[in-house]
C-alpha cells in the first residue's frame, strides 16, 4: 500500500466514523425543531398535517398561552423546587457515595440495601401511602411539599454513579493529605470534590431533568394552582376527548427552552473542567 | 485494606451519613412499609379496609395478565440494554477519538431526547411509525416493499419489538454521558502506549476503555433494568397497553389495576411482585458480571 | 451494640405501628380535612343562620381549566354556569383545582383512598364506586329532582339514594359520515342495515380510503361506537338488565353473546387496517380531510370538524349524521353515558353553613342552565331543553333527531364494577386484533364477572 493508498483509507475511515455520530445527532435535533414549528400552527392546521412546514409565522400561540396561563409562576416555581432538589442531591449524593464507596463500616450494607430498594419501587405504588403520610404530617399543600420526596428519589442514581467514581481515583491521594497533616472533612471537600466534578456534573443534569420534568409527587402533593409546577400545567392543556396539541405544545416549549439553554450553557463550561481535571488525575 | 489511616471518627461518619437516611427513611421507606402492609388488605379507601391475608398473592399468581406483562418487560430489558448501552458504549468511544470534531457538539446535543417528555416521544415515534403518513411505511413504499408495511403498533407479536425503538434512541443519551464522564477518570497514556504499540480504535475500545469503566457499566446496567422495569408513560403514549394485553408491561397494569378499578390491595401486591422481581433480577445480573472483590455493591 | 440486622427489624416495627397509628388517626379525623377553610362568625348552631349572608369557601378539583375552555364547549360552559352562581352569591369563595381530565381523577382516586375529598366531589364511575358503599359522599335525594334528568339520576344513585349529579352527557354512537362520498357511492342517506354497508365498501375500496374509519387505541371506543348497540340487538335489553343485576341468568359465556362478537368481527373489512392503535383525534382529522367515508364516535366530533372548516372549508355542511346500523334492519339503540359529575362530601354535614352553600351550588349546577348553553351551540346536556336550532349546522340538528328519537340507553355493563368493564375492552381489542377466539375473549369477561359476583 503506497503512502497515498494509505492517506486515502484513513481519511474515508474518518468520515464514516463522523458521520455516523452526525446521522444521531441530527435525530435527536430534528424532534425539537419539530416541537418548535408545531407550535406555529393552529390546532386544525396541525391535525390536517403533522409534519408539514406551518404555511405562517404565527405567534397567536404564544399570545394565548402567556395570557391565559401563569407560565412566569410555574417556571418559578420549578425553577425554585429545582435548584434546591438539586443542591441536596448533589451534596448528599457526594458524601454518601464517598463513604459508602471508600470505607467498609458496620451499617453499609444496610444503608446500601435501602438505597438500592429505591430502584425496585415503581412510583405509583408510593403514592397512595405518602399522601396518607403527608396528610397526617401536615406537609401537603406547601411550596416546599415535593422537595424532600423528589430529592430522596434522585438520590440513589447519584450515590452509586459517584460511588463507581470514586473507587476509581487512588486512595493515595487521601493518604497523602492525611500525612500532610489534613482533617478529613478538608481532604473529602478541598481535595476529593475537585476531582469528582465530572460526575457531579453528570449525576447534576440527570437530576436536573428528572427534577424539571418530575410529575407524579407534585400531582398528588399540591392542589393550590400558585403551587402547580410546569409538569402539571402542562396538562391543563388536555381534554377529556381532545387535546390542542399545538397549545400544549407551546407551553412544553416554553417550559423546555430555559431547562435546555442553561444545559447547553453549562456542559460547554463543564467540558473545559472535565479535561483539565483529567490531565491532572 | 479496610480500616484506613484517614478513615475518620465513627462520630463524624454518623454526623456525614445519619440525616439524609433519616429523611430517605420517612419519605420512601415508610410509604414502602405503609404499601406492604396494604397488600394484605382489600380496600379502596382506608375507611374500608378488609384484612384478605395472601389472598392478593394468591390472585397474582393466577392472573395471566400479570405473566403477560412480566415476560414483556424481560423482553424490554433485554432489548433495550443491548441497545441502549450498547449504541451508546460505540459511540462514547467514537466520540472520544482524536478523528473526530465537533465533539462537544455532538456529547451536548445527544442528550436532547432523553429531557423530551414521554408524551411528546410517544407522539412522534407512533407519527414515524403511521402506517398511512409515518416516514418508515413511506420509504418502504418507495422502496417498493408495499407489503412489508404493516400496523406495527396494532399487531400483538411486533408491538412490543416497535415500542422498545423510542425507548433505545431517549436514553442512549443518558448512557453516553454516564459512560464519557467515567472514561475522563483513564488516563489518557494508557491509549498513547497502546497507540505506539500499533493498537487501533476497536481494540483500544475492547482491551482498554472497557475493562476500565467495568463499575461504571455495572451501574448502567443496574439503572437500565431498573428504568426498564418501571417502564410506563411510554406504553401509554404509544399503544395504552397493546391490543388487548400484547404491550403491557408491570407497571402499567399495576397502575390499571390500582387507579382504573381502585383495587388499592391487589395493586399493592402487584408492587411486591415487582419489587421482588426487579431485585431478582439485578441481583442475578450482579452476580454474572462481578468478578472481582472490593467492587461496591 | 445492636447488630445491624436487628436494629433494621426494630426499625421496621416501629414503622408499622406508625402506619397503624396514621390509619386509625385518619379514621377518627372529622370535618379535618386540609383542603378545607372556613370562616365563620360566632356559633355553629346548625339552622339558625342564613347562609347567604356569611363567608364560605367550598373546595373543588374539576377538570375545566381556563385553557382548554376555549376549545371545548362543556368546559366553556360549565366554567360559565360556575362563574354565575359565585356572581350571584359573592359570599361564596370557590377554591378550584384544576387539572388535565386524567390527572384529575388520578388525584381523586388517591384523595378518595385516603379519604380526603374536597367539598364539592367531582365524580366519575370509578370514583363513585370506591366512595359510594362507605358514606363519603352526602345524601342528596331531597335537594333534587330524580325526573328533571335524562339519566333519572341513576348514574350516581346507590342503593335508592342519589349522591350526585351528572355535569356531562355524552352520546356515543353517532355516525358522521360524509354525504359527498356516499351520494357517489349511490347512497341518499347513510345505510340502514351492516348488509348495505358492506356492499358500499367496495366503492370506497376503489377509492382508497377506509369505508368507516375506526380508532381504538382508548378501547372503549370498540364498545361505545360499535358494541353496545350490537349486544342490545342481538341479545336484547332485558338480557342486559339481567346481566347487570347478576341474578345469573345472563352470563357473557351465553350463545347470544358470542354472536354478538362472530357478527362485529364480520365488520373488519369495513376499517383502516391501523385501527387498533390508531387515535380517535386523528381519525376526526381525518375524516375531516375527506379521507374516510364515516366514522362512529361521540358528540364531541363535531366542535372538532366545526374547527375544521378554517382548512377545509364547507366540510361542516358535508358531515351529517346518522343513526347506527342494525344487523336486523330494525331501529337501534342510541348509547348514551354520564361520565362526569359532581357530588357532596358527607363531611360537610358537620358545617351547616357550609353544607347549605353546597347544596345551592349543586342546585345551581343541576338547573338546566348547562343543558341551555350547551344546546345553543349545538351539544348535548344532562337535561332535556328545547332551543333555538337555527344557527346550527344540519350535522348538529342531526344528532338532535337521533338522540331524541331514540331509546338512549347506558352501556351494557354500565352497573357492573369497572374490572368487568376493564376486561370488555381489552379482550374486545384482543379478539378484533385476532388473538384471541370469541369463546376466549367471552370466558375472559365471564371470569372477570364472576370475580365480582358478592
Amino acid at each position: 500500500m503506497t503512502k497515498m493508498e494509505r492517506k486515502i483509507i484513513s481519511k474515508a475511515g474518518s468520515f464514516f466514523l463522523n458521520i455516523i455520530p452526525f446521522i444521531f445527532s441530527i435525530t435527536c435535533i430534528i424532534p425539537v425543531v419539530w416541537l418548535f414549528y408545531s407550535t406555529l400552527k393552529t390546532s386544525a392546521q396541525f391535525e390536517s398535517s403533522i409534519i408539514a412546514l406551518p404555511t405562517s409565522f404565527n405567534l397567536e400561540n404564544y399570545k394565548y398561552v402567556f395570557k391565559t396561563t401563569p407560565m412566569g409562576l410555574y417556571i418559578w416555581n420549578t425553577s425554585r423546587n429545582t435548584v434546591i432538589i438539586l443542591l441536596l442531591v448533589l451534596f448528599f449524593g457526594f458524601v454518601n457515595g464517598y463513604f459508602l464507596s471508600r470505607f467498609r463500616f458496620r451499617f453499609r450494607t444496610v444503608l446500601l440495601g435501602f438505597y438500592v430498594s429505591n430502584l425496585f419501587i415503581p412510583v405509583h405504588a408510593l403514592l397512595v401511602p405518602t399522601y396518607i403520610l403527608f396528610s397526617f404530617i401536615g406537609l401537603t399543600n406547601r411550596w416546599y411539599s415535593t422537595i424532600l420526596p423528589v430529592a430522596c428519589m434522585e438520590l440513589p442514581v447519584t450515590i452509586f454513579l459517584i460511588s463507581s467514581y470514586v473507587s476509581s481515583i487512588p486512595k493515595e491521594l487521601e493518604e497523602a493529605a492525611a500525612i500532610d497533616g489534613s482533617s478529613f472533612s478538608r481532604t473529602l471537600f478541598t481535595i476529593i470534590l475537585p476531582i469528582v466534578t465530572p460526575v457531579l456534573v453528570t449525576t447534576g443534569i440527570i437530576a436536573f431533568f428528572h427534577c424539571w420534568n418530575e410529575f407524579s409527587y407534585s400531582l398528588i402533593l399540591l392542589s393550590k394552582e400558585k403551587l402547580y409546577t410546569i409538569s402539571l400545567a402542562l396538562t391543563r392543556f388536555k381534554g377529556e376527548n381532545r387535546i390542542d396539541y399545538p397549545k400544549m405544545m407551546t407551553a412544553m416549549f416554553i417550559s423546555m427552552v430555559p431547562a435546555l439553554l442553561l444545559y447547553v450553557l453549562f456542559s460547554k463550561q463543564i467540558i473545559k473542567g472535565m479535561v483539565a481535571g483529567a490531565i491532572k488525575g | 485494606m479496610l480500616n484506613n489511616r484517614f478513615q475518620p471518627s465513627k462520630l463524624v461518619m454518623a454526623a456525614y451519613l445519619v440525616p439524609s437516611f433519616l429523611v430517605y427513611f420517612a419519605m420512601l421507606i415508610v410509604p414502602l412499609i405503609m404499601a406492604i402492609t396494604f397488600s394484605f388488605f382489600k380496600f379502596s379507601n382506608i375507611n374500608n379496609l378488609t384484612f384478605v391475608g395472601l389472598e392478593n398473592y394468591k390472585t397474582l399468581f393466577a392472573d395471566k395478565y400479570v405473566w403477560i406483562s412480566l415476560k414483556n418487560n424481560f423482553f424490554l430489558i433485554v432489548v433495550c440494554m443491548i441497545g441502549q448501552i450498547g449504541i451508546a458504549f460505540i459511540l462514547a468511544n467514537i466520540l472520544n477519538s482524536r478523528l473526530i470534531r465537533f465533539a462537544s457538539f455532538h456529547r451536548t446535543v445527544m442528550y436532547f431526547p432523553v429531557t423530551l417528555s414521554a408524551v411528546v416521544v410517544g407522539y412522534i415515534w407512533s407519527m414515524v411509525f403511521d402506517y398511512n403518513y409515518g416516514i418508515l411505511a413511506y420509504v418502504l413504499r418507495s422502496l417498493g416493499y408495499k407489503e412489508a408495511v404493516k400496523p406495527w403498533l396494532g399487531q400483538a407479536d411486533t408491538v412490543m419489538l416497535f415500542v422498545c425503538i423510542p425507548l433505545i434512541w431517549q436514553y442512549i443519551g443518558f448512557h453516553l454521558v454516564i459512560i464519557l464522564s467515567a472514561m475522563t477518570s483513564i488516563d489518557k497514556s494508557i491509549y498513547e502506549m497502546a497507540e505506539i504499540d500499533g493498537a487501533t480504535g476497536f481494540r483500544k475500545a475492547v482491551f482498554i476503555t472497557f475493562p476500565m469503566i467495568k463499575n461504571t457499566l455495572s451501574v448502567c446496567i443496574m439503572l437500565c433494568i431498573s428504568a426498564n422495569m418501571k417502564v410506563f408513560d411510554h406504553i401509554i403514549a404509544m399503544t395504552n397497553g397493546g391490543p388487548g394485553f400484547s404491550s403491557s408491561v408491570l407497571a402499567v397494569y399495576t397502575y390499571k389495576k390500582s387507579f382504573s378499578e381502585m383495587n388499592l390491595g391487589y395493586g399493592s401486591a402487584l408492587s411486591v411482585g415487582f419489587f421482588v422481581v426487579t431485585s431478582a433480577i439485578i441481583a442475578l445480573s450482579r452476580i454474572l458480571l462481578s468478578n472481582k472483590k472490593g467492587e461496591i455493591t | 451494640m445492636i447488630k445491624p440486622r436487628k436494629m433494621t427489624v426494630l426499625v421496621i416495627m416501629l414503622c408499622l405501628l406508625l402506619v397503624a397509628a396514621a390509619c386509625s388517626t385518619s379514621k377518627k379525623t372529622g370535618s379535618q380535612g386540609s383542603n378545607s377553610s372556613v370562616q365563620e362568625t360566632g356559633e355553629t348552631t346548625s339552622g339558625t343562620k342564613d347562609w347567604t349572608k356569611e363567608n364560605v369557601t367550598l373546595t373543588v378539583i374539576h377538570e375545566h381549566t381556563a385553557e382548554v375552555a376555549q376549545t371545548v364547549a362543556s368546559s366553556r360552559m360549565y366554567l360559565r354556569v360556575q362563574n354565575e352562581f359565585l356572581d350571584a352569591y359573592p359570599n361564596v369563595n370557590m377554591e378550584v383545582t384544576a387539572l388535565g381530565s386524567s390527572e384529575v381523577f388520578e388525584r381523586l382516586t388517591v384523595l378518595a383512598a385516603s379519604n380526603e375529598l374536597p367539598d364539592i366531589v367531582y365524580l366519575n364511575k370509578v370514583v363513585f364506586d370506591a366512595v359510594k358503599k362507605d358514606n363519603m359522599l352526602l345524601d342528596i335525594s331531597d335537594y333534587v329532582d330524580r325526573n328533571f334528568f335524562r339519566d333519572n339520576l341513576n348514574t350516581f344513585s346507590y342503593n335508592g339514594s342519589v349522591y350526585g349529579i351528572p355535569t356531562k352527557y355524552t352520546t356515543y354512537n353517532y355516525v358522521y359520515y360524509n354525504s359527498k362520498l356516499w351520494k357517489e357511492a349511490g347512497y341518499e342517506e347513510f345505510p340502514k342495515t351492516w348488509d348495505e354497508v358492506l356492499e358500499a365498501n367496495e366503492f370506497f375500496k376503489n377509492k382508497g380510503i377506509p369505508c368507516i374509519i375506526f380508532a381504538n387505541k382508548l378501547p372503549f371506543f370498540s364498545m361505545t361506537s360499535y358494541f353496545n348497540a350490537i349486544v342490545h340487538e342481538i341479545c336484547g335489553s332485558d338480557w342486559v338488565d339481567s346481566l347487570n343485576s347478576m341474578d345469573g341468568n345472563a352470563n357473557f359465556t351465553d350463545a347470544c353473546f358470542v354472536e354478538a362478537l362472530e357478527k362485529f368481527k364480520t365488520l373488519r373489512p369495513l376499517w383502516n387496517p391501523d385501527f387498533i392503535s390508531a387515535d380517535d383525534q386523528w381519525a376526526v382529522a381525518e375524516l375531516a380531510k375527506g379521507n374516510a367515508g364515516a366514522h362512529i364516535s361521540g358528540s364531541w366530533v363535531a366542535g372538532s370538524i366545526i374547527s375544521h372548516e378554517s382548512v377545509n372549508p364547507g366540510i361542516s355542511d358535508i358531515i351529517r349524521v346518522a343513526k347506527v346500523p342494525t344487523f336486523s334492519g330494525k331501529e337501534p339503540t342510541v348509547d348514551y353515558a354520564v361520565p362526569q359529575g359532581i357530588g357532596l362530601n358527607a363531611k360537610l354535614a358537620n358545617d351547616e353553613i357550609k353544607k347549605q352553600a353546597a347544596i345551592a351550588f349543586i342546585q345551581w349546577m343541576g338547573s338546566d342552565r348547562y343543558s341551555k348553553y350547551m344546546a345553543e351551540v349545538g351539544e348535548m346536556g344532562p337535561v332535556e331543553v328545547k332551543v333555538d336550532q337555527s344557527g346550527l349546522k344540519q350535522m348538529q340538528k342531526d344528532m338532535f333527531e337521533v338522540m331524541n328519537s331514540h331509546k338512549n340507553v347506558p352501556h351494557f355493563v354500565y352497573r357492573l364494577h369497572a374490572s368487568v368493564e376493564n376486561s370488555v375492552q381489552s379482550s374486545l381489542s384482543s379478539f378484533l386484533s385476532g388473538t384471541i377466539s370469541a369463546e376466549e375473549c367471552a370466558a375472559d369477561i365471564q371470569r372477570a364477572y364472576e370475580a365480582q359476583k358478592p
